[in-house]
């Protein structure tokens, strides 16, 4: 007995310890991916700092700081009108990039060639230059604010939308794409380019003949962009406030590039 | 000495006690917050516009749970169809048949399969499985790969509970079958499986439980597409993949509507437990 609360007090002191020096992000899983690599850079320079981050999507990241269940929320979108009583820092542009099997010969889509397939107009890749084959269309599960923003890029409602999969983060999508030949779906940019160097069989797709690369997205005339956003509120704690720092600075550009986002700046 | 010992045994005692009554406690917690937090879905909806609707759109207010319930009941007995009569032949043919080295290995086997998470069974049905099914029943994920997971899954459980049920029946039953001079295959059909077909229908209902329940190796194969399945190969959602899927995106009434999903799926595990509880009771008497 005696020794159980021993044990139990110096876990309780070591967590208590470890509160001050955590800091814990909730939110996209575009964005967590790279503040995961952020963090463990920070926490190089930082030993004594432990930065927890967990997904769940943009909304889970905004409910958790309103709720003060996290210290930083990670969004993929902008902040919405209702949210701006929101602090939000910007830390990379990304875009949303329309994938293909690597075996698929369509190189490029038209808007309205993607919104017919979308909604089972075209349901055949012989329609668009390719062999006889039915599209598999893989669309993304209600909420996602990846999928919000390909509904206002095609101006359609989620109902209008005819899906044959529906996935859930952007590895699975990658995956079933990866997997199946004649699918198409749409993930984040800097997602796909990661598992393309990494040998992924994927391909990015030119939207209206804007390819879908680092320059395009610069020069802001590739159509579908996105801000990646850290949110929070009110007065940020020390390491809190120094990660957001971070987020800036050279050891942060690194990572952004390893992710083939691009920096605000 | 001896006395200080018992104290010990003592304090262990009531020790395990109250961790097991607080054990048993926090299912009711689970399900008062389930009620709590699902509820009012009940009340605010009416069942027609739920349980029969099939239309399930949260951002334009429309609930209908219509086809995730038609899912989930679908996959689960088509997964227990795969499963179940294999496993039970497995167990025959490991308890009766098999040779000691293989009945060992098929028994570690057995085990290494339980023990593998839910999460790698999908991973691999999604890299594997898919791939293989999406050129000949595009678009490969659906109700049939999703089975054919699950199935995977809960063969070992009905495997377990099988071999356990025939470890009961007693050795003389089926010397004195033996002499009779009855063949293996009347022993089999006319004893073992007359006299304790209620023991293995629990082992079939303990199956079905663990598929209704599983989600996240579902998720990555079923295509989650909300609609009513119209072949074997169509992509389905089943309740437990629509609260993954949207739970942490969910916000206000989307939020209480899938609780209300996790209310239903433990009603429907309830009903189950209840059939086998009653079946073993009138098998006692």
């Amino acid at each position: 007995m005696k020794y159980l609360l021993i044990l139990a007090l110096i876990t309780f002191t070591q967590h208590s310890y470890a509160k001050k020096n955590q800091v814990l992000l909730t939110g996209s899983s575009t964005v967590a991916p790279i503040m995961l690599d952020i963090a463990s850079e920070f926490e190089k320079l930082n030993p004594n700092s432990i930065i927890e981050v967990q997904t769940g999507g943009s909304t889970r990241g905004i409910i958790d700081i309103k709720r003060g269940l996290s210290q930083i929320g990670m969004i993929s979108r902008a902040l919405k009108p209702n949210e701006n009583y929101l602090k939000h820092k910007t830390i990379a542009i990304d875009g949303l990039g329309v994938i293909l099997h690597s075996a698929n010969k369509v190189t490029k889509l038209t808007k309205q060639q993607i919104k017919d397939i979308y909604t089972r107009e075209i349901t055949n890749w012989k329609d668009l230059g390719w062999i006889d084959k039915p599209i598999t269309v893989v669309h993304k599960a209600e909420g996602r604010s990846t999928l919000e923003l390909f509904l206002s890029y095609l101006g359609l409602k989620n109902s209008q939308i005819k899906p044959h999969l529906i996935i859930g983060d952007n590895e699975q999508g990658i995956k079933t794409v990866t997997g199946n030949p004649y699918t198409i779906g749409y993930v984040s940019i800097g997602a796909a380019n990661y598992n393309i160097k990494n040998k992924a069989p994927l391909k990015l797709v030119a939207l209206d003949g804007v390819k879908a690369n680092r320059a395009n997205i610069i020069n802001k005339s590739y159509p579908i962009l996105r801000s990646l956003n850290l949110i929070y509120t009110g007065n940020l704690a020390e390491p809190s406030r120094k990660l957001l720092a971070f987020t800036a600075g050279p050891e942060a550009l690194k990572v952004l590039e390893r992710h083939y986002v691009i920096s605000p700046q | 000495m001896s006395l200080a010992h018992n104290k010990t045994e003592d304090y262990l005692f009531k020790g395990l006690l109250l961790v097991g009554l607080l054990f048993s406690l926090s299912i009711f917690v689970v399900l008062f917050f389930l009620i709590r937090s699902g509820g009012h879905f009940f009340i605010s909806t009416s069942i027609s516009e739920t349980l029969f609707f099939d239309q399930w759109f949260p951002s334009e207010q429309l609930f209908g749970l219509a086809p995730m319930i038609t899912g989930s009941l679908l996959v689960s007995a088509l997964s227990l169809a795969l499963a179940g009569p294999f496993s039970l032949i497995l167990a025959f043919f490991y308890f009766y048949i098999c040779p000691l080295k293989l009945k060992s290995a098929l028994n570690i086997f057995m085990d290494i399969f339980l023990s593998i998470p839910s999460v790698v069974f999908g991973l691999w049905g999604l890299v594997v499985v898919v791939p293989l099914l999406a050129p000949l029943f595009p678009p490969g994920q659906g109700l049939f790969t999703a089975s054919i997971i699950l199935a995977m899954m809960i063969l070992p459980i009905g495997f377990k509970t099988f071999v356990a049920t025939l470890q009961t029946i007693p050795n003389e039953c089926l010397l004195a079958a033996k002499s009779c001079n009855l063949s293996e295959w009347s022993v089999f059909k006319d004893i073992i499986f007359k006299s304790y077909k209620r023991k293995f229908f629990v082992g079939f209902l303990l199956q079905v439980t663990r598929a209704i329940g599983e989600t996240m190796a579902v998720l990555m194969v079923c295509g989650n597409i909300i609609q009513y399945p119209d072949s074997l190969f169509a992509p389905i959602r089943t309740l437990t993949t629509n609260i993954a899927l949207e739970m942490s995106y969910a916000t206000d009434f989307h939020r209480t509507s899938l609780f209300f999903c996790g209310l239903l799926l433990i009603g429907f595990i309830f009903i189950l437990l209840l059939i086998s509880r009653t079946d073993e009771m009138k098998y006692e008497k």
